[in-house]
């Protein structure tokens, strides 16, 4: 049957090629679109006019995140899962010579307080009935605290342990709701959180999507367990 | 000896006590100006709801980036032959793995501190700095005597061998020697 899918951050990268492997598979994507000049969404549309659905949108401000509820709204009376995937990269330096702080604050708010923003909105679109209830996460092997090897930066991975923090109470919130949740951490691809595509990195978006789609739709053993997975399928602890 | 120590972060009434007892322990607490030993940063972000993120990015720049800037200003203050230092007091809620109830979601910025304290146990640990964490239940009604008894007290060290050295390691501990996963 198909599902409805909303992708936060859907314009390139990871969030483009789960939207592509989504529409693939007969469902209907509701791609959050953060880059109005980047043609490949419009592109997509093109070829699935009936099942891809653009809606203009900056996750780490709460206006344009109820705006676009209201537009799916228009369109769909359910969510059926949500990939909280738009994130922003960065770095503050060493600590004896910190520069530009204050892109640590957007960071926190799109990585971290963008997640929860998007659950909190559409709780109402996903609480149907007969709705799969799924709520689906990209962090980063950079929110794991245990295993944390970095000397500097600071504010990419303290948004990604926000991000973890957020999920957990999520997790706490919701599970007796019926939601069922997904932490992935996608390995380290040649994505564009630069701004430009990335030459270094293991693995390009497409294959990390095909990961993370599978483990996004199935059912798991244990649905009251919450892990970060990666691309590998290998656990990564807080 | 007496230590000379820079009270940073929260100014709650824990901190108020931690100063007296301080004081009363003969620690000379100074404002920043002199050269130091230890410095003592207290998260314990104002209360906030799900749906509060002005709130949550207002304690972000307050404990988050504030915990940064606050060791940036002071680095220069620890010299060769001081103690280096650097105590953090935070929840025991802050640990994403001890999470249980979904409330006070001020905890999400209390847990990006964590990894804020574990970059900074990264870079400065092999500079000589020593680092304590200690998990506060309640800052209301919480002993200070606990936490004061673990910041100043060495940890086994053993230069020859980082793998018997619990100064090589960083872990959250709480008044009864018991340790958190992050």
């Amino acid at each position: 049957m198909n599902q409805m899918i909303f992708i936060t951050g859907a314009d390139r990268g990871l969030g483009l090629a789960l939207t592509k492997d989504f529409l693939d598979r007969g469902d209907i994507v509701f791609a959050g679109q953060f880059m109005e000049d980047w043609n490949e969404l419009a592109e997509l549309k093109l070829l699935h006019q009936e099942h891809l659905f653009l809606i203009p949108l900056d996750v780490s401000d709460p206006e344009s995140v109820m705006a676009a509820y209201h537009l799916v709204e228009e369109k769909t009376d359910k969510i059926d899962i949500l990939i909280n995937n738009a994130g922003i990269s960065g770095s503050i330096g060493d600590i004896t010579c910190l520069e530009n702080i204050e892109r640590g604050m957007q960071i926190f708010q799109t990585n971290c307080l963008g997640p929860l923003c998007m659950v909190n909105t559409f709780l109402p679109l996903m609480m149907k009935e007969n709705t799969t209830k799924r709520l689906c996460f990209i962090s980063s092997e950079a929110g794991s605290i245990s295993v944390c090897h970095r000397e500097d930066g600071f504010v990419y991975p303290m948004s990604k342990a926000g991000l973890n923090m957020v999920v957990k109470l999520l997790f706490a919130d919701l599970r007796e709701q019926g939601f069922t949740f997904r932490l992935y951490n996608p390995g380290w691809m040649r994505s564009y959180m630069s701004g430009k595509k990335s030459v270094v990195g293991k693995i390009e978006p497409e294959e990390s999507s095909k990961v993370a789609i599978d483990y996004f739709t199935k059912t798991l053993k244990h649905e009251d367990v919450l892990k970060m997975l990666d691309n590998n399928n290998m656990v990564w602890p807080f | 000896m007496k230590r000379n120590i820079i009270l940073a972060g929260k100014k709650n009434r824990y901190m108020k006590r931690v100063e007296t007892m301080l004081k009363k322990e003969g620690y000379n607490i100074i404002s920043g100006a002199e050269e130091t030993d230890i410095l003592i940063f207290c998260i314990d972000p104002d209360e906030c709801s799900k749906n509060d993120y002005s709130g949550l990015l207002h304690n972000y720049q307050l404990y988050g980036l504030g915990l940064l800037c606050t060791i940036n200003t002071y680095l220069p203050l620890f010299k060769e032959n001081s103690l280096k230092r650097l105590c953090f007091l935070t929840t025991l809620h802050s640990s994403i793995n001890h999470v249980s109830e979904a409330d006070h979601w001020e905890r999400i910025v209390a847990a990006s501190c964590n990894m804020a304290i574990r970059i900074l146990f990264n870079r400065l640990n092999k500079e000589g700095f020593t680092f304590r964490v200690f998990g506060v239940n309640d800052f209301a009604k919480d002993s200070v005597s606990y936490a004061i008894e673990y910041f100043m007290q060495d940890r086994s060290f053993e230069v020859e061998s980082d793998l018997h050295s619990d100064e090589r390691r960083l872990v959250i501990r709480d008044k009864y020697e018991h340790e958190y996963a992050w």
